[in-house]
């Protein structure tokens, strides 16, 4: 039941996204066949007959339902400028974003829980050298990061290419630089977590046992804090899996952030719709997966 | 004590260190272009050859009024949104309205905004206010919730005072520091995401004295003058910073 709600949530979000989008996409003058084909210099008259094959000149109404019922056939239109399938356009980036986002989120998640457990459990200098760096990871643009570790790396030591290749060496810097960011806020909750279940009874007395520190807080502090924690990593791979158009425009990666940059600029809106309706598909179910693997780990969800 | 040196600090360059720079940021000399760090040009000089430092201070200023400007009106509206979510029904819809904001890129917002108003200040203070409305109106509508159970307020809700009074005496005092902490945790979002649509090229024109446009201007030409990037960053990250610990010590006062 309490499954069934949230999908239906997050079913209500991805179509709202998706609506609000259409409707924001129709109040902008213009679109790339438009500015294109005047370009080129093609009549007014084979302008709209273009139009028309795309069903651009039909009331916005029956295009937001043709809209819907091509998508749920797995038909995202095609884009304006190339007249390629939206799908296939997304497909061929997606590669890139997911194994950005891979490696991305498992550096952030490895980096973020060993910060936050240095942070909220070890002694003086410990801690406050934990502290210092998640504030550093939470509040230093990563394009200024960015920026150094491409000069330093890529200009100066010349060990790592600037531009992605292909190969793994292309990836280092950008999952290392967006890991070690997103890895602030992970690290924060953690922290936050971690500090609170630290002073519990249960925790004092799994010491008092005698148990091995390691064993304390692996199986006792970070399960209890594991929801918590989970959430986060969840957020964070959301928005890793909807495209970062920062870090691929730094490392001049191919991606999903980059084409949706590329396509609201050149107004080729069935593209930036699908993009959106990624994203937002991809959010989703993101949030469902950790909301299930929440729901065995909590038994407490699970009476209500 | 540290704390309110370094921000003062902070805010006195910000608004005098203007005043104090030996050079127009506008002034070229292409005879010095990219030249790094030197006792005349402290952090170098760009490929126009304008001082970096120059740039970097006046930069600032319009770099923090516009983030601060996004900051007010998402602060504003969110407030707004998240008091009237709170006392009404229709509440989940909304929940599921801001679910949706969250999903849209910031990138079309900005793309709209300046198709519809032009390629002003303004056009990047709307798309970079718009994505932190949601997160201040579910917190507003949290807390104002949370505060309106309290037996001192059902108590005046029983004697008859009138919901503008319940609200304006009783929960809004109660939720106040809350919000202030949080404004600056937004405050400090604001300054990083307006960057970084300068960053892209959306919003604030390429060229200017701005932050987001100089680390722009940094990044292409990372292998040659990288230092044009490091004093802009450096202003952003203490501004964070700062805006982070800020926050922190609010919440803690509570």
């Amino acid at each position: 039941m309490w499954f069934a709600r949230r999908m239906l949530s997050l079913v209500g979000a991805l179509a709202l996204a998706v609506s609000i989008t259409f409707v924001l996409l129709r109040a902008l003058p213009g679109d790339a066949i438009t500015a294109q084909m005047r370009i080129s210099g093609a009549s007014a008259g084979s302008i709209a007959e273009r139009r028309t094959a795309l069903g651009l000149d039909l009331p916005p109404l029956h295009q937001y339902i043709d809209y819907w019922i091509d998508a749920a056939r797995g038909d995202l239109g095609v884009s304006l400028i190339d007249g390629q399938p939206v799908t296939d356009i997304i497909m061929n980036q997606l590669d890139s974003t997911l194994l950005l986002a891979a490696s991305a989120l498992a550096t952030a998640a490895a980096f973020g829980l060993l910060l936050g457990c240095a942070a909220g459990l070890g002694g003086f200098i410990v801690s406050r050298t934990a502290r210092i760096v998640i504030g550093l990871a939470i509040s230093v643009p990563i394009y200024w990061t960015g920026t150094i570790t491409l000069f330093v790396f890529a200009a100066q030591l010349r060990i790592l290419p600037a531009i992605d290749d292909g190969t793994w060496r292309g990836l280092v810097l950008p999952s290392a630089v967006l890991g070690f960011h997103t890895a602030g806020a992970i690290a924060r909750v953690t922290w936050a977590t971690v500090r609170a279940t630290n002073t519990a009874d249960f925790v004092r007395t799994a010491r008092g046992k005698g148990l091995r520190e390691s064993h304390v807080i692996l199986s006792h502090i970070l399960r209890v804090g594991l929801p918590a924690i989970l959430s986060v990593i969840a957020l964070q791979a959301g928005f890793l899996l909807g495209g970062v158009v920062v870090t691929e425009t730094l490392f001049s990666r191919p991606g999903v952030g980059r084409l949706l940059l590329s396509a609201a600029l050149g107004q080729d809106y069935p593209v930036v719709q699908g993009i959106v309706l990624w994203s937002a598909f991809a959010y989703s179910v993101v949030q469902l997966l950790f909301d299930a693997a929440n729901w065995l780990i909590d038994p407490r969800l699970r009476t209500t | 004590m540290m704390f309110r040196i370094v921000l003062i600090g902070y805010i006195v360059i910000i608004i005098f260190g203007r005043a104090l720079t030996p050079y127009d940021p506008r002034t070229t000399q292409p005879e010095i272009a990219l030249q790094a760090p030197t006792w005349a040009h402290p952090a170098g000089t760009d490929a126009l050859g304008r001082d970096v430092l120059s740039r970097a201070l006046h930069g600032g200023t319009q770099t923090l009024t516009s983030a601060a400007a996004a900051a007010c009106l998402a602060l504003g509206i969110g407030l707004l949104v998240g008091l009237r979510m709170g006392g009404t029904r229709i509440d989940a819809g909304i929940d599921t309205l801001i679910a949706a904001g969250l999903t849209i890129p910031s990138i079309i917002v900005a793309l709209l905004a300046i198709t519809l108003i032009g390629n002003s200040d303004w056009a990047l203070i709307i798309a970079v206010s718009t994505a932190q409305i949601a997160p201040v109106a579910r917190l507003t509508r949290t807390l104002a919730q949370g505060a309106a159970r309290a037996d001192y307020v059902q108590a005046a809700d029983a004697l008859g005072a009138r919901p503008l009074r319940l609200l304006t005496r009783h929960i809004l005092p109660n939720i106040v520091p809350t919000l202030a902490a949080y404004a600056c945790v937004t405050f400090g979002a604001c300054i990083m995401n307006g960057a970084a649509l300068t960053f892209l090229g959306l919003g604030g024109e390429i060229g200017r004295a701005e932050w987001g446009a100089m680390l722009y201007e940094g990044r292409q030409a990372f292998r040659t003058a990288p230092w044009i990037a490091f004093v802009p960053g450096i202003g952003i990250t203490c501004a964070v910073l700062l805006l982070n610990e800020l926050s922190d010590r609010l919440t803690r006062i509570r």
